[in-house]
């Protein structure tokens, strides 16, 4: 299906240009060439299942079954963040699968089969069954058939987990205010994920002095690693390790490690047919959302902008403020330098951050994610309006108010998060050399005056339909538009540090980079507007596609 | 080339050769529409006749492949903003935005339009009572089903005061008491001079409204006029149904499907 979408967006058709079919074609290819891509990886963990199955049958290896054991780990991980990353699995097809005459256990199973397309789960599969095959050619066969039942359980474990967190999912989006808050929660959680396992592992300074080997291995392990070490045999990814291993060396020591994954898979399968039915009785949204007028603040005209610029930027504010990717595009560069922080207090960080100004580099750290934060609105900033871009081409707004209204609309979104970051790294580590501080806003603005022209050709470009209740693929702008928008921030970024490096490290004169850069910022403002001519004249023959986007 | 003057404009809407193609498809082939000031037009025609498609090219959503547009005497191509400050449009999606509330919807209209706060404010509650909104003035658009959504369209395209209404559809989905209230409003409306441009499969509706007619059928226009005049030129039928049937050749004979 996917390859008949490809060669379909690649047809000429009459309401869709050139421009427009590239642009669908750069979209679509990316899950074709996953797919591909998953083939010669599939059979890679079919060959290290086969060698971790002979390595336990002969006692030479263990590497293999270690691979095994964090790649199940991290299936599993991904199993639960699965849903959240792919919302559009299977909430509105249950509504139209009710009207068939289909049993409910067949749609649960139907729904819990699908997981097996998941990619992580869909790449388990030959690891699972290549480690009995490597047992058979060890000639371990007992320890063969034990593997396989142990792979089986641990996939009904993972589909059954994909299904329950899939429902739950859409029982707590089912009350749409709910809905908002727990997308909000998970949109900040995601970012973060990465940054977490620092959080297991020991510090590498104390009081920013270095720790020696001998030091650190003295140390006691962190909380958080202590309760992982606590709650790790109950995993069934280590469960079915202790299976395969210890059922090898005497099959009798693989009863309890295949009875607990039995019955988790057995548990989380009852839990997830239980939700699924929930959610099949009332598969429908609840609740409305209500907004407040902040004190008439929406109905204000934006100093220095006209009406209807200023209508545009207010929409665009409110249209981050209540979405739950919107939301994140604020929350994250207030959340993630506070990490960083965080890191930095407990020695994980280094030099950069520990140094004289690490306030400094946090609140410069903070202010530019709050603008790469953006990428996913501004990279589409038409098609994020949806049926609202129409209602705007409807009314007497001149491109350049659109355009304006778009560029301060999402400066104000930016703005907000980058001087909230500012303040709390000033008063988290306060020092540092004032003028540099006072350079930070102006750096930050003349790489927002560059970035912003190029945002509105890359939303005219490169339109696409998104979800901005999804925190997944569905809600990001064009992959295209993402990379080149992350291109151009950091060719905007370039000039400012230049300046600031020539000022502190080549002149040897930090108070002088505020002047440097306030000079910079002005001529950026000038190529901005220059920039926006040809913009201009590009929306306005982009609008008949992209009032279709929604 | 089309000549007016603006004062004594005899056509609200009025177009020639006006064509639009999509690759080699030609939805609307050429039509010629005159829509008198002051008349209610019913644009009827079967679907994918090109009545949207013909709409979209009158209220500037897309650029004719060839042929001139003059609404309210002005050039679409050279006068855009100017005419929408005096059209109102109810287009085929609505065009809201889903994240606002009703209020701020109409708030958005007004700022644009540039109407000041103190005519605004009495315009939107008179209007958000008129279609029964203003218990929902606070509610996200998101959460409106598809009648209120309607009624939030017409809404936005009253607000401004227009000279002009393309409505696609207005009726569609929206309960009897409404629709009455709309249909009275739209009287008055034209009472005071302004035109209303209304595509509708509710035959009973543009029949009972319109002082005039426009039928579309494979993007052209095969008749247009007061509805006596088209009925005159389609062998005396009476009722608009048959009328239409007739004339965009829609007669087939019944079904039969024995087995449902």
């Amino acid at each position: 299906m996917r390859w008949r979408v490809l060669v379909n967006s690649l047809e000429r058709t009459g309401s869709r240009d050139t421009l427009e079919r590239f642009s669908v074609a750069l979209e679509k290819l990316g899950p074709i060439v996953a797919i591909v891509l998953m083939v010669p990886s599939g059979i890679a963990l079919f060959v290290i299942g086969i060698t971790a199955g002979f390595g336990v049958a002969t006692g030479s290896w263990i590497l293999p079954m270690e691979l095994i054991r964090f790649f199940l780990l991290l299936g599993l991980a991904l199993t639960v963040f699965g849903p959240i990353i792919l919302p559009t699995r299977d909430s509105s097809n249950v509504v139209r699968l009710l009207l068939l005459p289909i049993p409910r256990v067949a749609l649960y199973v139907s729904q819990a089969t699908a997981a097996l397309a998941d990619p992580w789960i869909a790449l388990m599969v030959p690891l699972l069954v290549g480690v009995p095959i490597g047992l058979a050619i060890g000639l371990q066969f007992a320890t063969a058939i034990l593997a396989l039942i142990a792979g089986a359980a641990f996939l009904l474990f993972v589909v059954g987990l994909t299904s329950l967190a899939s429902s739950t999912l859409h029982l707590l989006l089912r009350d749409r205010r709910r809905g908002d808050i727990v997308m909000f929660v998970l949109v900040l959680i995601l970012p973060m994920i990465g940054i977490i396992p620092q959080f297991f592992f020991k510090p590498d300074r104390v009081e920013g002095r270095r720790l020696t080997h001998a030091e650190r291995n003295a140390l006691p392990p962190t909380p958080l690693a202590s309760a992982a070490m606590r709650i790790a045999p109950y995993v069934p990814s280590e469960a079915y390790r202790h299976a395969v291993v210890e059922g090898h060396s005497r099959a009798t020591h693989a009863v309890v490690p295949l009875a607990s994954l039995g019955l988790a898979a057995f548990l989380v399968q009852a839990l997830g047919f239980a939700a699924f039915v929930r959610l099949l009785d009332m598969p429908v949204s609840l609740g409305t959302r209500r907004a407040g007028a902040l004190g008439g603040l929406w109905d204000r005209v934006i100093p220095g902008l006209s009406p209807g610029a200023s209508a545009v930027a207010f929409t665009q504010l409110r249209l981050a403020l209540r979405t739950p990717r919107g939301r994140a595009t604020i929350g994250t560069p207030i959340v993630m330098p506070l990490l960083m922080a965080g890191l930095a207090y407990k020695g994980r960080f280094p030099p950069l951050l520990l140094a004289g100004g690490a306030g400094l580099a946090l609140a410069t750290f903070g202010s530019f994610i709050a603008i790469l934060a953006l990428i996913p609105l501004a990279m589409n900033q038409f098609a994020i309006d949806k049926a609202g871009f129409t209602r705007q081409m409807l009314t007497p707004l001149s491109i350049s108010d659109l355009l304006v209204g778009k560029a301060v609309g999402n400066a104000l979104i930016a703005a907000g998060p980058a001087i909230v970051c500012v303040i709390l790294s000033g008063l988290i580590v306060p020092g540092g050399n004032p003028a540099l501080w006072i350079a930070l806003p102006l750096a930050v603005a003349s790489t927002y005056l560059l970035v912003a022209p190029a945002a509105a050709a890359l939303s005219a470009i490169f339109p696409k339909t998104v979800d901005l209740n999804s925190i997944g693929n569905n809600g990001n702008a064009h992959q295209a538009a993402g990379l080149l928008g992350m291109l151009s921030f950091l060719a905007s970024m370039v000039p400012s540090a230049l300046l600031a490096v020539l000022a502190i490290k080549i002149l040897n004169r930090p108070n002088l980079t505020p002047a440097f850069i306030l000079v910079w910022c002005a001529v950026a403002f000038g190529i901005s507007r220059v920039l926006f001519i040809p913009v201009r004249r590009l929306v306005a023959n982009r609008v008949e596609t992209l009032a279709q986007y929604y | 080339m089309l000549t007016y003057n603006c004062l004594l404009m005899e056509f609200a809407v009025e177009t020639r050769g006006l064509a639009r193609t999509f690759g080699a498809k030609r939805a609307v082939d050429g039509i010629d529409l005159r829509v008198a000031t002051g008349s209610f037009y019913g644009f009827l025609g079967p679907n994918g006749a090109g009545k949207s498609t013909t709409i979209k090219c009158l209220t500037g959503l897309l650029r004719p492949s060839a042929g001139e547009i003059r609404i309210l005497g002005l050039d679409p191509a050279t006068s855009a903003v100017e005419i929408k400050r005096r059209v109102g449009v109810v287009p085929e999606d609505l065009a809201l935005f889903d994240r606002l509330t009703a209020a701020e919807t109409l708030s958005f209209i007004a700022q644009v339009h540039g109407i000041p706060a103190e005519t605004f404010k009495p315009r939107s509650t008179d209007l958000l009572s008129l279609m029964d909104l203003t218990d929902a003035a606070t509610t996200l658009v998101a959460d409106f089903s598809h009648g209120m959504r309607k009624k939030l369209s017409l809404a936005a395209a009253l607000l401004p005061a227009p000279r002009l209404l393309f409505l696609d559809e207005p009726f569609e989905g929206i309960d009897a008491v409404a629709s009455r209230q709309i249909k009275d409003l739209l009287q008055s409306f034209i009472a005071r001079g302004g035109t209303v441009f209304l595509t509708s499969h509710i035959l009973e509706i543009v029949e009972r409204l319109s002082t005039h007619i426009g039928v579309i059928a494979s993007g052209k226009i095969v008749a247009q006029g007061t509805i006596d005049e088209v009925r005159g030129g389609a062998h005396g039928r009476n009722s608009l149904e048959e009328l239409f049937i007739e004339l965009v050749g829609g007669e087939r004979p019944a079904a039969d499907i024995n087995w449902l």
